[in-house]
C-alpha cells in the first residue's frame, strides 16, 4: 500500500456530542495503516487542545488526555492555526503539552504542536492526497 | 415580562447567541452553559458583533461548563457572574419566560 | 456476559467487558482460565500496565503501539513482539487489553 499524505482537519469543539472522539478514533485507525498522517486544529477545534479540561464534571469522555497518546501512534504534526487561536485570546501556553520520539533525530522527545498561519495551512491543505474533515 | 436567554452553542459554530444579544432587553438575563460558555472568554465576548460589556443584562456561565472545557477564570469576562445548575434552575423560576435558543 | 464468583458481568460479543470499573483481578484469572493461561507475574506486569495505560489515555492501545509503549516502560527485553505473544498468543493487544477489563484496541487490524 503506498503512502498517503492525509490531513484530519478538526473544527468542532471537544464537548458538543461525539465528532472529537468520532475523529480521534478514525484518526488513531488510520495511523495503524502507517500512512503519514497530520492533523490541523481550526476555530472552533483549537478548544479540543485547551489544557486542564475536567470533563467528569460534565460527564464528557477526556479526548485532550487522548491526545497524549499520538506521539505513540506515530502522529507527530499536529498544527495548529495562529488566527484561531488569536481570536479566542489563546496563546500556545494554554494548550495540551503533546510529544513525540523524532526517528529523524535520534529519537529525541520533541513536541509534536506546530503554530501555523491561516495562508500556510491552506497552502498545506493543497499538498495532501486526502483531507477528512470534522 | 423579563425573559431568561439560555445559550448552549458556541458562538463559531451557529449564530444563537447573535440572535440573542440583538434582542436582550435590560430586564433580561442570558445564561451561557454547555459550548455556549465559550461566549464567556474576553476575547469572544468583546467580539464587535457580540460586544457582551455593551449589554444591560445580567449574564451568567455555568461554573462546571467552563471548568469542564479549561476556561480559566482569568481568561473569562469580567461581566460574567458563574453559576453552578441549581443557581441556574432558580433563575429560571425567577423569570416569567426562558427563551432557550437552539 | 461473564460469570465470576457467582455474580454476572456484562460483557460484548467478543467477551470485553461493558464496564472497566467491574474489573477486578479475579476477573482476569477467570478470563486467562477460560483460555487455560495461567496468569504469572509476567502477565500481571502487561495487564497492570495497560490498566495504567488507559488510566492516562483513556486508549486501549494497538499491539504495534503496545509493544512500543512497554519497551520504553518496561524494557526492551519486554517491549517486543516476540515476549508479548509468548504471554498472550491470541494477540497482545485484543487479548490483554481484554484481560485488563479495557475495550478492544483502537487500531487493531
Amino acid at each position: 500500500m503506498a503512502t498517503k499524505k492525509i490531513m484530519y482537519i478538526n473544527r468542532v469543539t471537544p464537548h458538543s456530542g461525539l465528532t472529537a472522539k468520532e475523529s480521534l478514533d478514525v484518526v488513531l485507525i488510520g495511523a495503524a495503516f502507517e500512512q503519514d498522517v497530520a492533523l490541523a486544529f481550526i476555530d472552533d477545534g483549537v478548544y479540543q487542545l485547551l489544557k486542564d479540561q475536567q470533563p467528569e464534571k460534565t460527564g464528557s469522555r477526556h479526548v485532550a488526555k487522548s491526545f497524549a497518546a499520538l506521539g505513540d501512534y506515530d502522529v507527530r504534526k499536529i498544527y495548529v492555526e495562529q488566527e484561531s487561536l488569536d481570536e479566542r485570546g489563546l496563546s500556545e501556553a494554554d494548550l495540551v503539552d503533546l510529544r513525540h520520539e523524532n526517528p529523524e533525530d535520534d529519537y529525541r522527545d520533541t513536541a509534536s504542536i506546530r503554530l501555523i498561519s491561516r495562508e500556510k495551512l491552506a497552502r498545506l491543505f493543497g499538498r495532501q492526497d486526502v483531507l477528512f474533515n470534522f | 415580562m423579563a425573559i431568561l436567554h439560555t445559550i448552549n452553542q458556541s458562538p463559531d459554530t451557529g449564530n444563537q447567541l447573535l440572535a440573542c444579544v440583538s434582542r436582550a432587553l435590560p430586564d433580561s438575563a442570558i445564561i451561557l452553559y454547555e459550548d455556549g460558555v465559550y461566549a464567556a472568554l474576553d476575547k469572544i465576548a468583546a467580539r464587535p458583533n457580540i460586544e457582551l460589556q455593551k449589554l444591560d443584562c445580567k449574564l451568567y456561565a455555568v461554573r462546571d461548563d467552563c471548568e469542564a472545557r479549561g476556561l480559566q477564570q482569568a481568561a473569562l469576562s469580567k461581566m460574567v457572574k458563574l453559576i453552578d445548575y441549581p443557581e441556574f434552575v432558580e433563575l429560571v423560576t425567577q423569570y416569567d419566560v426562558v427563551q432557550a435558543w437552539s | 456476559m461473564l460469570e465470576v464468583n457467582g455474580r454476572v458481568y456484562p460483557t460484548d460479543e467478543e467477551g470485553y467487558l461493558e464496564n472497566i470499573s467491574d474489573w477486578s483481578e479475579a476477573i482476569a484469572e477467570a478470563m486467562a482460565a477460560a483460555d487455560d493461561i495461567k496468569l504469572s507475574e509476567a502477565h500481571w506486569d502487561i495487564l497492570r500496565f495497560l490498566r495504567e495505560y488507559y488510566h492516562e489515555y483513556e486508549i486501549a492501545p494497538a499491539v504495534r503501539v503496545l509493544t512500543k509503549a512497554v519497551g520504553r516502560r518496561l524494557g526492551k527485553d519486554k517491549g517486543n513482539s516476540k515476549y508479548l505473544y509468548n504471554l498472550f498468543p491470541d494477540g497482545p493487544g485484543k487479548q490483554a487489553c481484554r484481560y485488563a477489563g479495557l475495550p478492544k484496541p483502537t487500531g487493531c487490524v
